[in-house]
């Protein structure tokens, strides 16, 4: 009797535990500096369990809720800095993907590394050729300049616009967007603070701003759809901490609507951060908004003592259908094409590469600090 | 001979090619001329930017942003009814950013205009119809520069109060502007404008107007600079001294702050304007 009991239970257990299906990821996210975030949805409230080993060991850590959710999100702390991580995700005692890699944040000691640029991604099969290329390119991470989900960000589009198309390569490295005009139509952008874990760096827990380090570089995201950015403003003040107080190497600075553009300049962003990146030394401020790709000579406009000269480059060209362009004097090189962008670093040297969607290089820039 | 003057307005009228001017600020001079008289009328106008007022969040800028341009605007009127005229506008672009010790600075004359004035009486003063073609100075980069690069299209129609009501005095003006975009990208420019002025004479010669106006338009274009794709709206009022030194020479002195904008420069303009009449 009592056998049959536990027969029964164990049935039903397995019964209720199969039936759990991941309906999305797992991807990653970035808490912090130190960090990793584990994410996936699925079909019904289960627990959540992540397994993770150094790759090449087989001491495997497990992190594990009982909370019966949906939406889940381990957060991975205590990392080996810039080490190549497996892991494994479960609810309801199912394994849900395959076993997948992710490498840690980068402390600064380690100075080389490779992160990707994307933005405007629009009509699925050219994300799904782009997530291919940078599976092959393995960029420790990416960043987005906006316009994730098209047209309206929201958030019943999320799954087929972003992360089917992107899958293979949200599972192996995090993505880290700023807000697009597109972006913040439905509900100021919330569905797009709900689909990603961001760094909370920015002035409070709401910020729409924020920054974060890799090895010896610094990286802030810039958010002109729904924050001021204007003189006086809490971001306008926490920019300038960041770029003025930061000792990195290589600074990086993302925002969606492009200060120079060959296609629509935001002339606000040029006239009320432009002279900030002048005067902090942004070596790269990396744009969207225009479907294309673009980058300018070094500029120093506005009479800032010992300017270096800021780049800029458009990188739109995630899929959304051209821009109409003049080329501008300001302009280095400029081209209606899809793909993404790389950004090598070694050091005190750095690379960057224009990818078209078959991986060929169409324009590339080396700098050195 | 009436005629012949008729025709070569129209003349000046069709080589106004579809593609207009900014609205007039409140000294601009438009009224009917005497007959067979010359005006020559220079404006200088300063507006000194202190934000922008967008669809979201405002931004104050972070330095001193001015746009300064100088109208040299001269029409001869053949006739009572009939006047031609033609303006050059030259403009400064100067912003000193907070962090920076230097300064961003464009200057240079930012197109030429013509314009056709057909007057008529209007209850107990003149309404006078302008239609005016700007053709801007082409330019690359249309931020902080002299111009935006779309050429314009105006009509304007204006009634100014005449001597009979003095002591008061006062004008009521409505335009449109309209300019073909430069790039696809920046879409057709329409702006629709209202503008009033109405005061008294509070010394011999001299009379003070509150001065009003509100716009809408397609998008935001202003001072030589494409600033926005997004629809565009404001208001700006003050007041306005003007001077009669002689029966020929009128001076005036406005200063006007902007309010309840929408995707427009929100600052204070200064304008003196000194207008000639040879008879």
């Amino acid at each position: 009797m009592r056998r049959t009991a536990l027969a029964i239970v164990l049935a039903l257990f397995t019964a209720s535990a199969q039936a759990v299906t991941i309906t999305r990821g797992p991807y990653l996210g970035r808490p912090d500096d130190r960090s990793v975030a584990i994410a996936w949805r699925t079909d019904v409230p289960a627990d959540s369990r992540v397994d993770y080993a150094l790759d090449g060991s087989e001491e495997w850590t497990t992190l594990q809720s009982t909370d019966a959710l949906t939406e889940h999100r381990v957060t991975l702390d205590g990392l080996v800095p810039g080490a190549l991580y497996r892991y494994r995700v479960f609810s309801g005692g199912v394994a849900l993907a395959p076993e997948s890699r992710f490498r840690s944040p980068r402390d600064e000691s380690q100075q080389e590394f490779t992160f990707a640029v994307i933005g405007d991604t629009n009509r699925r099969f050219i994300p799904a050729v782009i997530a291919e290329r940078l599976v092959e390119a393995e960029p420790d991470f990416a960043i987005h300049t906006g316009d994730v989900v098209y047209p309206a960000g929201s958030d019943d589009l999320y799954d087929d616009e972003y992360f089917r198309p992107f899958a293979p390569f949200l599972r192996q490295a995090a993505v880290l967007p700023t807000f697009g005009n597109h972006d913040t139509v439905t509900e100021r952008g919330a569905p797009l603070l709900r689909n990603f874990v961001l760094p909370s760096s920015g002035t409070s827990a709401g910020s729409r701003f924020y920054s974060f380090r890799h090895g010896h570089a610094l990286f802030v995201s810039v958010d002109i759809e729904t924050s001021s950015f204007g003189a006086g403003s809490l971001q306008y003040g926490w920019l300038r901490r960041q770029l003025e107080e930061s000792e990195a190497t290589w600074k990086f600075v993302y925002v969606h609507q492009p200060p120079y553009s060959s296609d629509r300049s935001n002339a606000f962003v040029r006239m009320i951060l432009g002279p900030l990146f002048e005067r902090y030394g942004v070596d790269i401020v990396f744009s969207g908004n225009a479907h294309l790709y673009e980058r300018t000579h070094p500029i120093c406009d506005f009479g800032v003592p010992r300017c270096k000269g800021v780049v800029y480059i458009t990188e739109g060209g995630g899929g959304a259908r051209f821009s109409n362009f003049r080329r501008q004097k300001f302009t280095a090189f400029v081209k209606n094409r899809h793909g993404y962008t790389l950004v090598s670093i070694a050091g005190e040297r750095l690379r960057l590469t224009s990818h078209d969607l078959d991986g060929s290089v169409v324009d590339s820039l080396e700098l050195k600090r | 001979m009436q005629s012949r003057h008729w025709l070569s307005g129209l003349a000046l009228l069709l080589l106004a090619a579809p593609a207009a001017t900014d609205p007039l600020t409140a000294n601009t001079s438009l009224e009917r001329l005497p007959a067979r008289a010359m005006s020559a009328e220079l404006e200088i106008s300063s507006f000194d930017a202190d934000a922008y007022h967008s669809e979201g969040p405002s931004q104050r800028i972070p330095g001193d942003l001015r746009f300064v341009t100088a109208h040299l605007r001269v029409s001869w009127a053949p006739s009572a009814r009939l006047a031609y005229g033609a303006e050059i506008p030259y403009r400064i672009v100067e912003y000193a950013p907070a962090l920076g010790s230097g300064e961003l600075r464009n200057r240079g004359v930012a197109g030429a205009a013509v314009f056709v004035d057909l007057s008529h009486d209007f209850l107990q003063g003149d309404a006078t119809l302008r239609v005016g073609y700007l053709r801007t100075a082409k330019v690359d980069d249309p931020v902080l520069s002299i111009s935006d690069g779309a050429d314009r299209l105006s009509v304007t129609y204006a009634i100014a109060a005449g001597e009979d009501v003095r002591p008061w005095t006062g004008y009521l003006r409505a335009g449109f502007v309209g300019a073909r975009a430069r790039l696809p990208e920046e879409s057709q420019y329409g702006q629709g404008w209202i503008q009033i002025a109405a005061g008294r004479r509070i010394a011999p010669r001299i009379d003070l107007l509150l001065a009003a106006s509100s716009s809408i338009a397609t998008s935001a274009r202003e001072e030589g600079s494409f600033l926005s794709k997004r629809t565009s709206r404001g208001n700006d009022a003050g007041l306005m001294l003007q001077w009669f030194v002689t029966e020929d020479v009128r001076m005036r002195l406005s200063a006007t702050q902007t309010f309840g904008l929408v995707e427009r420069l929100d600052g204070l303009r200064v304008v003196l304007s000194s207008r000639l009449l040879f008879r």
